[in-house]
């Protein structure tokens, strides 16, 4: 089901949430709201299942508007982050409660929630309450739940931020096999964003209520909006200078750039620099182990530079070195605007 | 030194439960009294006299318990539902004027029931309100909802429309909504709010007397005279059977909500 | 916004509206406003004399005195044992459901345990005087129907003392096993926390058990008429009697009396709500 979201405004108590949202998801795409807590991806979820109306914009399903339909038949299925299992209801009876709400006799029911329950892996779990089941147990009779509701769009809200990280590997994976295999659209909504870069096919980055950007996550990565859609990302080392006849001068490093003239920054992630041992300038001042990475913090000429080694080096902290720029991948801003 | 010091906590604790316990201890005594005179420390005869006082048929006690609990479930199960829709509106709506009517929710807790008794008396006369059971169960509803306002309000909150929201989502229209999730998920908090305003119902005196002018006979009102009169046997009678009824009330309430009766502190909100 | 939220309190503000129309009209009446009467001038002259007759200015105090007296002693004793109950983890369970059982219980009913224990032939005289140290029921102290109102306030105290627990021990448990361990784990004793962090943190809480129980000490009617003396009479009973006083024109009094209580409670009610608005929980 395509879903397209034009011009969407939502304002809670007087105070303004999103502003003006566009985005329009392919039929069985699978997409990430990226951005920080607080950025409004929540509340642009909501909206779209039906639960919060928008004070203007339109939300099509198809190609049908359904502003005016209410969330119990949109069939956008939100999995919440805290979950909302229902505490009076058995395990098997939740996965099985979308289909009782249609009117499926309750032996085809369990039996389908049955089925469900054995695709994620919770076979043997039918008759136990929530309350004897662990978070990631409890994270898959969520998603079962949802599947059962047979989605046209899914809605995940942050649903693995409270598991550790081997868990929420699991859960991932879990979550890209379904989509494989019913191949529903799918929404999912994070603030962390090597999740939205892993599982997407598409990024779109929140800030303030705004969608900032939305792309691939190569482009995301490697041609960040702003400023701050790339330290969203983590950042780097950002260089201010001027371009001026095609060329961009700076007091570290300058390259051909063809860009009109004026000032402009440019950001060179940890990975693009390099250290050139035989040169000088710079001094080591700090060392940090990533896990099969360094970061070296690298001071010089009144700045200090971020560097990512990956693998063992020859280093000490103090040592004299020289700093060499990969031009072919700065990114560059135009700082007028 | 240091075992001293942990067991005295306990002692005052036990002499607490002591101090509660005993006074319905004594009294359950005192209803089966024949004879008991200064200065024996213990009955010198036991009688059935205060039991029959009250189930006899010829003082009408007993019919008078009867309408009394039929009254007090009226009133306990209609501020179960004004309470419910009270907490409703105050947890998951905001609107202008909802301060303002937080404030007039307590408000019946703190004035006290004489003030607002004689000046509703006076009201009453003059909308035909006073001296009939109409007019009873309206006062003793305005006693009891600041109870169960705030404990529907608690128990609305913790869930917050959060699974009726999920509901909604995986399908459920509003009429589904209700019985699937939103009562069963209210129904520890519907038993306690019903026996909370019972209670205070069912104990009412004052508000009873001058709202219900000598019409309306409660349990309550007919068991003072005895009290003032100091008949010790039949007032314990009376009050044994004041605690008895009320518990089977409330096991009553307990058991017609049975089926839906979920954990209460199993709601799964990881 | 939609007109739900307003519908659902319909009901709410239809009663509200009788609780709040009924107090005018008692508060009108003691300014002597009753037409039916042919009273339409609105005067103080009733008020001023409250403060002259002797006997309703000693109701005022006695209402004082009991409401004062039972209050505070309520809620230090309330507030000591859900302490203990706290710090020895015993305020779930069992000890609960028996700390309910006296707020499930009417006035009048406790009234009645009071006659049965303190009355001068109660079983305490009894069991003095079985033990020689009272000669005769008489050499027992009046408690009970006497100037000093103990027989109200142990009344009032067995009912009250577990009601600042039930109000107060959700709040103090919590506050206790979060913040508390972190205020031991920085070196403070249990007790010391307890009372550096614990106390301090319920105060709220135990400031509106306190206000509640005190208006209704303060105001309400059944413990005095079972329980107090004749002179001087707690107020509301004092009210009750100038309010079916044959005399109409002992009304007035009876609503002027209310109107003291009201204000009185009605301080009370706007220190609650501040309270409760700046500590929502």
């Amino acid at each position: 089901m395509v879903l397209k979201l034009v011009g969407i405004s939502v304002a809670i108590k007087g105070k303004s949430i999103l502003e003006e949202i566009n985005l329009e998801v392919k039929e069985g795409e699978f997409i990430s709201l990226l951005g920080p807590s607080g950025c409004g991806k929540s509340t642009l979820l909501k909206t779209i299942a039906g639960l919060l109306t928008q004070q203007s914009g339109d939300v099509l399903m198809g190609q049908k508007n359904v502003n005016d339909l209410p969330a119990n038949e949109r069939g956008a299925v939100i999995v919440f982050q805290d979950l909302r299992l229902f505490p009076n209801m058995t395990i098997a009876e939740n996965v099985a409660f979308p289909l009782k709400l249609k009117g499926v006799p309750k032996a085809e029911r369990l039996a389908k929630a049955k089925e469900l329950l054995e695709r994620v892996q919770l076979a043997g779990y039918e008759k136990r309450k929530t309350s004897e089941m662990s978070g990631g147990q409890l994270q898959r009779v969520a998603l079962a739940r949802a599947m059962a509701a047979n989605p046209r769009i899914l809605l995940l809200d942050e649903p693995f931020s409270s598991l550790d990280e081997s868990l929420r590997q699991d859960m991932r994976r879990l979550v890209l096999d379904l989509h494989k295999e019913f191949g529903m659209t799918t929404v999912l909504v994070t603030h962390d964003q090597e999740e939205a870069l892993m599982m997407s096919d598409k990024v779109a980055v929140m800030m303030e209520g705004r969608l900032i950007q939305y792309d691939t996550p190569q482009v995301i990565y490697d041609q960040p909006a702003s400023v701050a859609v790339a330290d969203f990302f983590g950042g780097g080392n950002y260089i201010s200078g001027k371009v001026q006849g095609n060329t961009f001068y700076s007091n570290q490093v300058s390259f051909p750039l063809d860009k009109p003239d004026g000032d402009y920054l440019a950001l060179f992630r940890p990975s693009t620099l390099g250290l050139v041992p035989k040169k000088r300038g710079y001094h080591i001042t700090e060392m940090n182990y990533l896990g099969g990475m360094w970061d070296l913090k690298v001071e010089g000429q009144g700045r200090v530079f971020s560097v990512r080694k990956v693998g063992e080096h020859p280093y000490k902290i103090g040592d004299e070195t020289g700093l060499e720029f990969d031009i072919s991948r700065a990114i560059i801003f135009n700082k007028s605007q | 030194m240091k075992k001293r010091k942990n067991i005295l906590p306990k002692l005052l604790i036990y002499a607490f439960i002591f101090t509660i316990l005993f006074p319905l201890a004594l009294t359950a005594v005192w209803a089966f009294v024949g004879r008991w005179p200064w200065p024996r420390l213990l009955p010198q005869s036991f009688s059935l006299r205060g039991i029959e006082e009250i189930f006899g048929g010829y003082s009408g006690a007993f019919q008078t318990l009867g309408s009394s609990i039929l009254l007090s479930a009226v009133v306990a199960i209609l501020a179960v539902i004004v309470g419910t829709m009270t907490a409703r509106a105050l947890v998951l709506y905001d609107f202008p004027g909802k301060s303002l009517i937080q404030f007039s929710t307590i408000l019946p807790i703190i004035i006290p029931s004489t003030v607002f008794a004689m000046g509703t008396h006076v009201l009453f006369i003059k909308v035909g309100l006073a001296d009939n059971v109409l007019g009873v169960i309206i006062v003793h509803l305005i006693c009891s909802l600041p109870y169960t306002v705030k404990i529907m309000t608690d128990v609305t909150a913790a869930f917050g429309g959060k699974l009726e929201e999920q509901a909604a989502v995986l399908g459920a229209d509003s009429r589904q909504i209700m019985k699937e999730v939103t009562l069963p998920a209210l129904m520890p908090g519907l038993v306690s709010s019903a026996c909370m305003a019972y209670i205070i119902s069912f104990g009412q005196y004052f508000v009873t007397l001058i709202i219900g002018g000598g019409n309306v006979k409660t349990f309550t009102l007919i068991m003072v005279p005895y009290l003032q009169s100091g008949d010790r046997i039949i007032a314990s009678a009376y009050s044994i059977v004041f605690i008895l009824s009320t518990l089977l009330v409330f096991i009553i309430f307990e058991l017609a909500v049975r089926r839906f009766k979920t954990d209460e502190n199993h709601y799964y909100f990881v | 916004m939609s007109k739900k939220p307003y519908l659902l309190l319909l009901p709410v503000i239809f009663l509200s509206l009788i609780f709040i129309v009924g107090i005018l009209y008692g508060l009108i009446q003691s300014f002597g406003i009753i037409p039916s009467l042919g009273m339409k001038v609105p005067t103080l002259k009733y008020y001023q004399e409250l403060f002259t007759r002797p006997e309703l200015l000693s109701s005022i105090g006695m209402s004082l005195y009991i409401a004062f007296v039972s209050s505070i002693l309520a809620t230090i004793l309330g507030v000591l044992i859900c302490s203990l109950l706290v710090l020895t983890g015993k305020g779930k369970g069992k000890v609960m459901h028996l700390v309910k059982i006296p707020i499930a219980i009417p006035h009048i009913v406790v009234a009645m345990f009071v006659m049965l224990i303190f009355a001068q032939s109660g079983l305490l005289a009894r069991v003095l005087f079985n033990l020689g140290l009272l000669e005769s029921p008489n050499a027992f102290p009046t408690l009970l129907y006497s100037q000093n109102g103990i027989g109200i306030i142990l009344a009032y105290l067995w009912k009250e003392i577990p009601f600042v627990i039930f109000f107060v021990i959700t709040i103090m448990a919590n506050i206790n096993t979060s913040l508390g361990e972190a205020a031991e784990n920085l070196g403070a004793s249990r007790w010391r926390a307890f009372i550096d962090i614990t106390l301090p943190l319920s105060m709220p809480s135990i400031k509106n058990a306190f206000l509640i129980i005190f208006a209704y000490n303060f105001g309400a009617y059944e413990l005095p008429y079972l329980l107090g003396a004749t002179a001087p009479r707690a107020i509301p009973v004092q009210a009750y009697i100038e309010y079916i006083h044959p005399d109409l024109l002992h009304r007035p009094y009876a609503m002027a009396l209310n109107g003291i209580m009201f204000l009185v409670s009605f301080i009370i009610v706007l220190i609650y709500h501040r309270t409760v608005q700046r500590n929502p929980n």
